[in-house]
């Protein structure tokens, strides 16, 4: 209406958040805190096996605080009303901030974390499956809380909703959580099945790699229970592309190409989509190789690895075959699959890597491995289609004006490029490029080399976890606040976290 | 027409009590993990444990273009004498192939195979100074050591390598340092040539922190409790 102020036209589209809509996102933020105290019952077990008393009872701590949450929400916030879209866009942004609250209490009890923030930021970097780390003395953490850091990737990699909806076969609607946590495959009709086929695909995977890498660890000279103890833990951060690892070196720690060649595949299977994983998993293998996204991946996989190789042949920082696959390659890999293992200590990427070949881990970062997977950064199936547009406007200048130029690409089905779906990705491309740039600005800020910062900011948007050395306990809070924003945002690829930024809005400006 | 509520039931009663239950409950988890009790027990090598002042010898290195000298100045110096973990990181290139002495402790596993054995020797503040962080509750950052090749005669004089509760053996080893070492794919490491113990291994006591189980039997009692009260509210429903 004419009478409006510019005020009130800007809310008129807000609509306040009533009581039902709070009870509805709490009741499932309590689910989840369930399944999170259920979660730190496994090593807590470990703890009391091992006679980690302390640790033992930080996880107590941990876990009850987590199931108190959950199930006071169910008993005051039982609903049966039915998530909305919006619902559920929200629930999964808030319960990706509560969710690292309540699984950073055991961090911060264990004595090894300098603050609360510390043991939040690796909490969400573990669930997020980013793999930064602001843990102090890794080489004397508790077994039991080494194995926490390790399960928080598993969890996190295959989604804390997916959890949710497996454990609790939550009710009609929940579809929604589903893609608000950045998934939009669903690989069979029914979301819970869809959720119970993750896990399976993951069982699967845990059986074969652990085993594989209890074997090669043996070999490497690690004795049974302890190479048990490694593969497991090695087996969850590859998976599902997160990148702790048991002892501060990362991967570099075992001096064993059996285990470095075992860990690639697994980097590799955790990069692929689950829906990918169902086409093989019935036999369809030619899907594997007409996938646009599978394309898109190796044909940036391979010019990366190329300029990486390149890079470091100029800076001099290699010699032989052998060096350049086992620390170029490798870090390649593990920088385009989202997982972050380093092969090498952190500070030799400035100090002996030259320019080119960080570069390249740059890019490899930033453009991530496929969408619906356990990987991060802007996704090969956004970098295909981008592509393809660009290719199909070219044919379209060069063609007759009475031409019309129609492009196609294959995911499981052949599709017709449209401009909706280029810009939906264009979309998305461009806020992983602005918050890359966005936190390079803030480590700029705080004093590092702008291309330290960026490589930082691109490992934690992009779940990665490859630090240049930036990344320590005593960087400033605002800095590992930036930090933390990043990987959240990167792990929700932004539209779930702009739900709560828009729910939040409403709250205060909405109307009634 | 609906009745009114009693006032304790009322909305704002309501937020009020679970505000202050939840600040309960972090002051309580906050003085837990600030009045956990720390081991006295004194893991400090005298006489290896100013590693700081090593570190003074060596500037960065810049990144460089193959063309281009490292460290103009370096003079070619043979013997480093005793080199710090961060020293070597920070720039490889003027230790590479040079005899260098490095104490540090031992953690993690010994992974014994072809004659020897790969170790991780930190020589950090846990390693030569504090001892593990879970005991004494001293944090000094984060891990810092080089990857070390002993050969078997040397091994077989570990006894323990650090890890959860243990302070491993450390060690002083004198040896050479390899930037790209061939044997290990490309890594940067030390093979030893001579190998000392200076400090055996030795249990880090953890104190039993009793609050923090107080706490956990408490807040498991409550998670009981409500685990009826979930029951019988969902049997009504």
């Amino acid at each position: 209406m004419s009478s409006q102020t510019p005020a009130h036209r800007r809310s008129i589209l807000l609509v306040r958040p009533s009581r039902q809509d709070f009870q509805l996102v709490g009741l499932y933020i309590g689910k989840v805190c369930v399944g999170l105290g259920l979660l730190q019952l496994l090593p807590l077990v470990i703890a009391l096996v091992l006679g980690e008393w302390n640790s033992a009872s930080a996880l107590a701590v941990g876990a009850a605080t987590s199931m108190i949450v959950g199930l006071v929400a169910e008993i005051r916030l039982h609903t049966n009303r039915q998530l909305l879209w919006s619902h559920g866009l929200v629930t999964v942004a808030a319960a990706w901030l509560v969710g690292p609250m309540l699984v950073a209490i055991p961090f911060w009890l264990s004595g090894h974390w300098g603050s609360y923030l510390d043991a939040f930021f690796d909490a969400m970097s573990g669930l997020t499956t980013s793999g930064l780390a602001l843990v102090q003395d890794l080489d004397h953490l508790p077994t039991s809380m080494n194995f926490l850091r390790h399960v928080t990737h598993f969890v996190g990699g295959q989604g804390i909703i997916i959890v949710v909806l497996t454990m609790f076969a939550a009710t009609s609607g929940v579809g929604t959580l589903y893609v608000g946590e950045g998934r939009d495959d669903r690989i069979v009709p029914n979301i819970i099945r869809t959720a119970r086929f993750i896990y399976l695909v993951a069982g699967a995977w845990m059986v074969a790699g652990t085993t594989l890498l209890w074997v090669t660890g043996s070999i490497a000279g690690l004795d049974p229970g302890r190479a048990f103890f490694h593969a497991i833990n090695l087996f969850m951060a590859a998976f599902d592309t997160g990148g702790f690892s048991p002892n501060s070196p990362s991967v570099a720690y075992y001096h064993s190409a059996g285990m470095e060649a075992v860990i690639v595949v697994l980097m590799i299977a955790g990069t692929l989509s689950f829906g990918m994983h169902y086409e093989l998993w019935r036999g369809r293998r030619r899907v594997l190789i007409e996938h646009i996204e599978t394309r898109a991946l190796a044909v940036t996989g391979l010019l990366t690895i190329i300029l990486a190789l390149v890079g470091l042949g100029r800076a001099g920082a290699m010699d032989g075959v052998v060096p350049f696959l086992r620390k170029g390659v490798f870090t390649v890999v593990s920088a385009h699959t989202g997982t972050g293992f380093g092969v090498v200590n952190a500070n030799l990427y400035s100090s002996e890597w030259g320019l080119i070949a960080p570069a390249a881990v740059v890019i490899a970062m930033a453009l991530g491995g496929m969408a619906s997977s356990t990987a991060g950064g802007i996704k090969a199936i956004r970098v295909g289609l981008a592509a393809k547009s660009t290719l199909r406007d070219i044919r379209s200048t060069l063609a007759p004006d009475a031409a019309l130029v129609v492009a196609s690409y294959r995911t499981r089905t052949r599709q017709v490029l449209n401009d909706g779906d280029v810009r939906a990705a264009l979309t998305i491309i461009v806020l992983f490029l602005g918050t890359y740039l966005a936190g390079a600005v803030v480590g700029v800020f705080y004093g590092f080399p702008f291309d330290e910062s960026l490589f930082e900011s691109t490992s934690a948007t992009a779940n990665v976890g490859l630090s240049t050395g930036i990344l320590a306990p005593d960087n400033p809070g605002p800095l590992k606040l930036t930090y933390i924003v990043q990987m959240w945002l990167g792990r929700l690829e932004f539209m779930s976290a702009f739900a709560l930024i828009g729910f939040v809005i409403a709250l205060a400006r909405g109307r009634e | 027409m609906s009745a009114r509520k009693p006032f304790h039931r009322s909305t704002i009663i309501q937020w009020l009590v679970a505000i202050l239950l939840t600040t309960v409950l972090v002051l309580a988890i906050r003085g837990v993990r600030l009045s956990a009790p720390t081991s006295d027990q004194d893991f400090t090598i005298p006489e290896a444990a100013d590693v700081a002042e090593l570190e003074t010898t060596v500037e960065r290195c810049e990144r460089t273009l193959p063309d281009e000298p490292v460290l103009p100045d370096a003079d070619g110096v043979p013997n480093f004498g005793r080199v710090s973990s961060t020293a070597v990181v920070e720039c490889p290139d003027i230790f590479d192939g040079e005899p260098v002495v490095y104490v540090g402790e031992v953690v993690g596993d010994i992974l014994r195979r072809d004659g020897g054995a790969w170790v991780l020797v930190n020589d950090d503040g846990y390693a030569l100074e504090a001892g593990p962080a879970g005991s004494s509750g001293r944090l000094l950052g984060q891990n810092s050591g080089l990857s070390v090749w002993l050969p078997d005669p040397m091994v077989d004089e570990l006894s323990h390598a650090g890890g959860a509760g243990f302070r491993g053996d450390v060690i002083q080893v004198s040896g050479t340092i390899r930037r790209v070492d061939p044997a290990d794919g490309g890594g940067l490491t030390l093979r030893a040539a001579s190998m000392q113990i200076v400090a055996e291994a030795e249990t880090a006591h953890t104190p039993l922190n009793g609050g923090q189980l107080v706490l956990a039997l408490g807040l498991v009692t409550i998670v009981a409790a409500l685990v009826l009260v979930e029951r019988r509210v969902a049997a009504e429903r």
